[in-house]
């Protein structure tokens, strides 16, 4: 078994690694160059945090940032360092620097061929901590370097351009932008306090509300002064129909409701009544006392006339029930007045509201629009910071390319292994067959039957 | 005797071939990106590749002396502590030198797959037909060997998926020889040996080493309502009629309770950040659904994420290369063991529920056919083991007694 291993497999592998190594041996060797740049990354942290913010893709691909709805579009995708392994990487950058190295000629190639060459002949790799390796493999040390260095400076050139021409130009004009925004909304903010001071009723709710309640309180006080008007005639009425009917046993009761004071005149009148009665018994009727008698009732009488006759025609009232009632009319009719007077006034407040209140709300709505505008341009604004900040342009050379005169490629030992275990492995396959093919002709122990 | 030598010499002739085309396509892979300009990584640009990522952390690593930092905003695993180690051990960041550890983790799953082949033809009672046995042997060899994703994404970058698909058919197999041994020392020595290895799973992909747990469990249970179901009636298909009735039960009961669990949401969410990252394929999310509302959503992404890219999924070089290599190969597996269902031993079972919730779980957290063609592989190397074993055991060479206890459901 070893030996039939050894035989069939090992040797024809053998043999082809031992052929494939020679033949590399005439391969054309390469020699390599490095350089390392560095790009500053945001302070505020990472690339993952902060792509939301500045708009980029996430996820690592490539594409365009836009600002200001589409309106502006920044160079920049992830990380500087992205942005410049592109430019590296662009026929652009190629061709300038198959041109300034003459590799048209060096390679003895059309100079798009050169640039194809050179393509594969220049990598540009990322990192996630910002730094970006330029490798180029060549067929000399010093080529290598020169290229290395023609594409280092093509890379300054065009990110200087680019900084130029996009990033620092996105920012000054949203800076612009912002500006005339912020003074917009000063405007808007100054219209807004006035109308606000102009327009104490800001809402038509409130004046409906207010014209509603004044409606509802003159109705309440006219209500009561028509009731209180009521109580006042049915008792004036009711103190008429006492006084007309003076000669009622009542009478005096009556008179007396409606105008104490005719209690006492009318004891004075009884009295001098009296007076009189007792000096016509005691004197004759000529006689001086009986007139003085006389005359006093008479005059008592009078006066007692008197008060009935006013308040026959209710001028002699001084009830204080009728009084209070008058002075509470007076009071309601100066109410319902005054109640009227509110409701005119709301009248007028409800029609001229609406207006007030387009006008507040068209202020409010300029203002909040000027507000979610500088507010959406600060972060317009901070966008184009964080991008400038990524900005290609802004790197340091961590490594410069040096001659390394060690040779890179081709790498012979791995050409060989490749060819070893390859030749190994397909040599395998018949090895394999032919041992299956022999147990099968010599029978496998417990066989039960054919295999499925 | 002479049979017997033979036999070996077509084992050792078929892990040979097997080992050197390992060797072949790891070196030929690596030859190619160098070529490229790769440097060593992905040879063609197929997508994002962690590898480079894992390996530039790695190399930070060993240059600021610090292994296993807090490296979370990055990911992941114990990876990139694992290379780190390793470049120190060695004093070299060769990638080549590296890619020997996948080439050791590609080894070991080949390995740890004819252990749980053994696994299986332990679980039978009788003995097993030798000449069954060597072409079970032969065939799981080439299958896992030559199984495509497996190769490619071991060897394409610097993934840890080849130690991930080591580290998970290990656990698998000592799990299984746990359950079919009937020594209860021998037992305990594969539990206490698969322990280790479900914790290597865990630091590399922690819910791979939750799908076994979970498989395991499910198993059991599945096992247990079996008994129960044998108690009242004698008859195979109506006890297998029974557990599948009861399991489908308590997924429905379970799934609206774990529904709105955080940990479910967050599994959800995370799932939608493949769509925020442009990382979506699918375009599958389950936020704001309900289980009924998600459920032929979830069927169209176990479909795509088991067997896919499907036909009107393929739209980039990757997606078509998976397709080519991928379909025509795991559909021959797939329908390999469905065609043999008759014949699925209790111990096949175990493997089948490994596969089963794994493919489950990958389908509610995945939503990139990419990564689905990395992930999917520890469900079919499972399968592939089933295959390997039923194959060459048909009914038309097995006898009947063999059949005699083979279900779907365990035992």
């Amino acid at each position: 078994m070893i030996r039939r291993v050894l035989v069939r497999i090992l040797v024809p592998a053998v043999v082809a690694g031992a052929v494939v190594y020679v033949l590399t041996g005439f391969m054309p060797k390469t020699y390599a160059s490095y350089q390392t740049l560095y790009f500053p990354l945001n302070p505020a942290g990472g690339i993952g945090a902060l792509g939301p913010i500045a708009g980029a893709p996430s996820g690592g691909d490539a594409g365009a940032v836009s600002g200001l709805g589409g309106a502006i579009m920044y160079p920049l995708i992830g990380s500087g360092s992205q942005t410049a392994a592109g430019i590296i990487s662009s026929h652009a950058c190629q061709e300038d620097v198959v041109q300034r190295l003459d590799l048209a000629n060096r390679w003895h190639t059309t100079p798009l061929n050169a640039t194809k060459k050179l393509s594969a002949a220049v990598t540009a790799d990322t990192d996630k901590t910002g730094l970006l390796l330029i490798h180029v493999t060549a067929e000399s040390p010093d080529l290598c370097v020169a290229i290395n260095n023609a594409v280092y400076n093509y890379l300054k050139h065009r990110t200087s351009e680019l900084s130029e021409n996009a990033s620092i130009s996105n920012r000054k004009l949203i800076e612009q932008r912002l500006t005339v925004a912020q003074q917009d909304l000063d405007n808007a903010q100054s219209r807004v306090v006035n109308v606000m001071q102009n327009t104490p009723l800001s809402e038509v709710g409130e004046v409906q509300r207010r014209y509603l309640e004044a409606e509802k309180a003159l109705a309440d006080a006219k209500a009561s002064r028509d009731k209180e008007q009521a109580s006042l005639t049915r008792m004036e009425s009711e103190y008429h129909r006492m006084a007309q009917n003076g000669n009622d046993g009542g009478t005096i009761t009556a008179l007396t409701t409606l105008n104490p004071s005719f209690a006492s005149l009318a004891q004075e009148l009884q009295k001098r009544r009296l007076d009189l009665d007792d000096a016509m018994i005691a004197f004759s009727a000529s006689s001086p006392r009986v007139y003085q008698a006389k005359a006093a009732y008479e005059n008592a009488r009078k006066a007692s006339d008197q008060v009935r006759a006013d308040l026959k025609n209710n001028a002699g009232v001084t009830s204080p029930e009728i009084i209070r009632a008058r002075a509470e009319l007076a009071a309601l009719d100066a109410s319902v007045h005054a109640n009227e007077v509110a409701l005119q006034s709301s009248a007028k407040a409800m029609s001229t509201s609406p207006k007030q209140y387009a006008d507040s709300t068209l202020a409010r709505d300029n203002f909040e629009s000027s507000l979610s505008r500088v507010n959406m341009l600060k972060q317009e604004l901070e966008r184009a910071t964080i991008m400038e900040t990524r900005d290609p342009s802004r790197f340091e050379v961590i490594d410069q390319p040096y001659e390394d005169p060690a040779p890179t490629g081709p790498r012979r030992l791995l050409f060989t292994a490749v060819a070893f275990f390859a030749i190994a492995a397909l040599a395998a396959i018949p090895f394999l067959v032919g041992i299956i093919r022999a147990a099968e002709a010599t029978g496998l122990p417990d066989d039960q039957g054919p295999i499925a | 005797m002479k049979a017997a030598v033979q036999s070996r010499q077509i084992i050792w002739a078929t892990v040979l071939l097997v080992v050197l085309v390992q060797l072949s396509v790891m070196y030929g892979i690596h030859l190619l990106s160098i070529q490229l300009g790769q440097g060593g990584f992905y040879p063609i640009v197929l997508g994002g590749d962690d590898g480079k990522f894992h390996y530039a952390v790695a190399k930070y690593m060993v240059s600021s002396n610090q292994y296993g930092g807090n490296f979370d905003l990055l990911d992941v695993s114990i990876w990139p502590t694992v290379m780190a180690v390793f470049m120190k051990f060695t004093g070299s960041d060769e990638i080549l030198l590296i890619k020997q550890m996948l080439l050791f983790g590609r080894l070991l799953t080949i390995a740890s797959a004819l252990l749980a082949l053994e696994g299986l033809r332990k679980g039978n009672a009788v003995p097993d037909n030798p000449k069954a046995v060597l072409w079970s042997r032969v065939a799981l060899l080439l299958l896992v060997g030559l199984f495509p994703s497996g190769m490619f994404y071991s060897f394409g970058s610097l993934y840890r998926d080849a130690l991930i698909y080591a580290f998970h058919l290990t656990t698998v197999a000592l799990v299984l020889h746990t359950i079919t041994d009937r020594r209860p020392g021998a037992q305990l020595t594969f539990f206490l040996l698969s322990l280790p290895c479900l914790f290597a799973l865990y630091e590399l992909r922690n819910y791979a080493a939750y799908s076994i747990v979970l498989a395991t469990a499910g198993w059991f249970v599945a096992r247990g309502i079996r008994r129960i179901a044998k108690l009242r009636s004698p008859d195979r298909h109506r006890q297998n009629r029974t557990v599948w009735i009861a399991m489908a039960v308590l997924i429905a009961l379970a799934v609206p309770v774990l529904w709105n669990t955080s940990t479910v949401q967050q599994i959800i969410w995370f799932r939608d950040s493949y769509l925020l990252m442009a990382g979506s394929n699918l375009r599958i999310s389950f936020t704001g659904k309900n289980p009924i509302q998600a459920a032929p959503l979830y069927a169209y992404s176990w479909i795509s994420n088991v067997i896919g890219p499907l036909f009107w999924q393929v739209r980039t070089v990757s997606n078509l290369l998976s397709f080519i290599l991928e379909i025509p190969f795991l559909s021959y597996v797939g329908y390999g063991v469905w065609r043999r269902r008759s014949s699925i031993t209790p111990a096949c079972s175990f493997l089948i529920a490994q596969a089963a919730v794994w493919f489950s779980l990958i389908s509610f957290t995945n939503d990139n056919l990419g990564t689905a063609g990395r992930l999917r592989v520890l469900g079919w190397h499972c399968l592939i083991v089933v295959f390997a074993y039923l194959v060459p055991r048909a009914k038309e060479i097995i006898p009947a007694r063999f059949l005699r206890s083979r279900t779907l459901v365990p035992a």
